[in-house]
């Protein structure tokens, strides 16, 4: 060995029986070291293992990696916060925030009279006797108040008594309060979803990970809330519903179902607000049927617009009996059993329809199935079995089977908007794919009625609001269109009830290219004195469409548009229309 | 006994490999407890974001800002009928009387992201090094100032009009 001299073991020879016994010490030393340092080294290997290649590069891959940013990940352990709800414009409907609740160590406390005198200073619904009993229970740990406000915790921190503490909690807020509360739903004190969307898409919110995004805005939703209301109170309605939605694609911009209540306090007692109207009531929803009778006749029959029926006489079958309320006691054209509103002209349509051709339609546009919606609260049509003839006659303009609402706004809006089938939705699209749920109902192109049809629908919706029984939601500029339907509800003992009504308007704007339609129904509305006591959909139901029509206008930036009228929708119709003295309908501006 | 200088060595070489340990240890310990300090402060400034967003979209209710424009603005809503009388008047398209979305709604980043300058190396070398604390954002509650202030606007909302906000009924 050359080393140099500073490394170089000193060396003493050794020779004899001596040497021998020291060899064999060295060579012992020798494997008890080699030992130790493999001990030494399968620990450090293992500290390796355990620090860096188990514990740091996972975390620092994850801090790296692109979609799961830091914001995503909060180091410090919080209890995953229920997903939000949001509207189509990003407004917040519901939201979970952690909140402060009070609790007291009463053995902490030493003085629980002013304890309790300063807590009832700073959070005035307390009351004194209560605490002050709590706070000298033999306990340590009571209640005092459940989900803080922000500054009802600061201003009891700055008390500074000992033994009040707090404790995290997720509290669901919904800005909006009763607003959207049939469609957003409530939850229950431990964040479980009882009803709308809040209950639909429980698993997808208790994940939290992004919003779901509703097609809900609250500024439309407002409007119709606010209308709908106000067609309640001056008319003594027990209820009502109201919805606006896009034609085309189906996205519900609105929906109100009236009585509404406040998803932060649901209580059993309210049980009559919980019902959502619109998709769990089903109701004869009355002549808004005569779009679809004649939609058929159109569509099936292939019939010219100047197709009559005899009005003269009421239908008897058995001891049934079909007349009009509306009555013109003479041979009706097709626009003019619209216009008029005739139930005899609409049953004779679907005798010639015929029973089978008349329910596959209704099946065709969805008025034979639960609606599809993104809600657990749905109701099935109620459908008269066996279906009899006289079913198809009564069907044909609203009665003896009874729809949800909002199966029939979309219905009308699939005859209308081309004649493509559209159905309702509540979601946005692609805020669903977390949960491996995929929407496959929208922009399904099937069509229902021919691009022909649809037109000629527009065409005697359009008179109908310009000449006939709706002319209250006439909009200047926007060539309303639509029906009114005033149902009789079944009274008490198989008949129907003719003081008990169902008044509803559905009405469908531009005309000349559809893109919303909005519908209010009003139940057991009462005449007043400025309706001459009449509580039909005329006086009811299609004013409060008017004023949502004129409301939105500002709201979404419509740009209304001055039509000639020659070239309005209802001009081709009028030639086929006599007025109520039987004289024809040819000259525009007679009103 | 002698000391060689391979002992000597090797122990002052110990000694300096120790120090530089500790001193590094301490480094990662300070180091973290300040990561630490950001990332509460971070949570609780996610948290009144949170809180405030809900408390903004809660002031912006339809109905209050229905019930506040009625009774401040003094203006109606325009009728579809007088615009269809002059729309010649009018230029093509009516912007909407409220922004259709709110700004970036999708991407809701917690603190904006700024584009790095063009020689941001050094600067990050930097940042890291020294960062001072950040000035404390724990406090849900505002200060004293603004919480008089605010008292001071509200009561005067209030005592105008004493139906502000409500339910629009």
């Amino acid at each position: 060995m050359s080393l140099p001299p500073l490394f170089r073991r000193p060396s003493t020879t050794l020779i004899g029986s001596r040497r021998s016994t020291l060899d064999v010490a060295r060579g012992r030393l020798v494997f008890v070291g080699i030992v130790f340092a493999l001990a030494y080294i399968l620990v450090a290997a293992r500290v390796m293992d355990l620090t860096l290649i188990q514990g740091e590069l996972p975390r620092l891959a994850r801090m790296t990696s692109p979609d799961q940013g830091v914001t995503n990940e909060p180091v410090i352990a919080v209890a995953k916060l229920r997903g939000d709800v949001v509207d189509r414009n990003g407004v917040l409907l519901a939201r979970s925030l952690k909140t402060a609740s009070l609790y007291a160590d009463p053995a902490l406390i030493t003085d629980p009279d002013q304890v309790a005198k300063d807590l009832v200073r700073v959070l005035p619904d307390l009351k004194y006797g209560d605490v002050l009993q709590k706070l000298q229970r033999k306990t340590r740990f009571i209640w005092l108040r459940r989900n803080l406000a922000p500054q009802d915790q600061y201003a009891i921190l700055n008390l500074g008594h000992p033994g009040l503490n707090f404790q995290d909690e997720a509290h669901r807020i919904y800005p909006q309060g009763p607003l959207t509360a049939h469609m957003v739903g409530f939850t229950d004190i431990d964040g479980h979803g009882l009803g709308g969307v809040e209950r639909s898409f429980d698993d997808l919110l208790a994940m939290g990970n992004r919003p779901l995004q509703l097609t809900l805005d609250v500024r439309l939703q407002h409007i119709a809330r606010r209308e709908l209301k106000a067609a309640i109170r001056e008319f003594s309605g027990i209820g009502g519903a109201a919805v606006i939605m896009d034609v085309n694609t189906g996205e519900i911009l609105a929906a109100v179902s009236a009585p509404d209540f406040d998803p932060h306090n649901v209580t059993q007692k309210n049980s009559d607000s919980l019902f959502n109207r619109l998709t769990l009531g089903v109701y004869e929803m009355g002549s808004t049927f005569k779009i679809f009778s004649t939609a058929a006749l159109l569509e099936i029959k292939n019939v010219g617009m100047g197709q009559t029926f005899d009005a003269r006489e009421p239908i008897k079958i058995g001891r049934f009996s079909i007349t009009d309320y509306h009555g013109q006691n003479r041979v009706l054209t097709i626009p003019e059993v619209m216009m008029y509103s005739s139930n005899i002209g609409a049953a004779k349509m679907a005798e010639m329809i015929g029973t089978q051709s008349f329910k596959n339609f209704l099946k065709d546009v969805g008025l034979m199935d639960t609606v599809q919606v993104e809600l657990q609260e749905r109701s099935r049509p109620l459908i008269p079995n066996p279906w009899r003839e006289i079913t198809t006659l009564t069907a044909s303009y609203g009665h003896g089977i009874a729809v949800t609402p909002l199966q029939t706004v979309s219905a009308v809006a699939s005859v209308i908007n081309g004649g493509m089938l559209v159905h309702p939705t509540l979601v946005m699209d692609g805020t669903v794919n977390d949960s491996g749920k995929t929407k496959n109902t929208k922009r399904n192109a099937v069509r229902v009625v021919s691009e022909k049809t649809s037109h000629r629908m527009r065409q005697i919706l359009r008179l109908v609001v310009s000449d006939g029984t709706a002319k209250s939601a006439d909009i200047a500029g926007f060539q309303v269109g639509g029906k009114t339907g005033t149902a009789e509800k079944p009274g008490g003992h198989g008949g129907y009830d003719r003081k008990r009504l169902l008044s509803s308007f559905i009405g469908v704007f531009p005309m000349n290219k559809p893109q919303y339609v909005v519908m209010v129904m009003v139940d057991e509305p009462k005449g007043t004195k400025a309706s001459y006591g009449y509580a039909t959909a005329g006086w009811v139901a299609a004013p409060a469409v008017g004023k949502i029509i004129t409301a939105m206008v500002p709201v979404l930036g419509l740009v209304p548009q001055d039509i000639d009228p020659e070239k309005d929708m209802a001009a081709q119709m009028r030639p086929y229309v006599k007025d109520k003295t039987g004289k024809q309908l040819v000259s525009v501006g007679v009103e | 006994m002698k000391l060689r200088l391979s002992t000597i060595l090797s122990l002052s070489a110990a000694a300096v490999a120790g120090f530089f340990l500790f001193q590094t240890s301490q480094n990662v310990q300070d180091a973290e407890g300040h990561l630490r300090n950001i990332q509460t402060a971070l949570s609780k400034e996610q948290d009144s974001m949170r809180v405030l967003e809900t408390e903004w979209d809660y002031l912006n209710r339809p109905d209050r800002l229905e019930d506040l424009a009625q009774q401040h603005l003094k203006m109606k809503a325009q009728s579809p009928a007088s615009l269809v009388n002059d729309s010649s008047d009018l230029p093509e398209t009516g912007a909407p009387a409220l922004p259709k979305r709110k700004p970036e709604f999708q991407i809701r980043p917690a603190v904006a992201v700024v584009p790095p300058p063009p020689q941001a190396d050094v600067k990050v070398e930097s940042l890291q090094t020294d960062l001072p604390m950040p000035s404390p954002v724990n406090n849900n509650a505002p200060s004293n100032d603004m919480r008089q202030q605010f008292n001071t606007l509200l009561n005067d909302l209030v005592s105008q009009e004493p139906s502000s906000g409500g339910d629009g009924q």
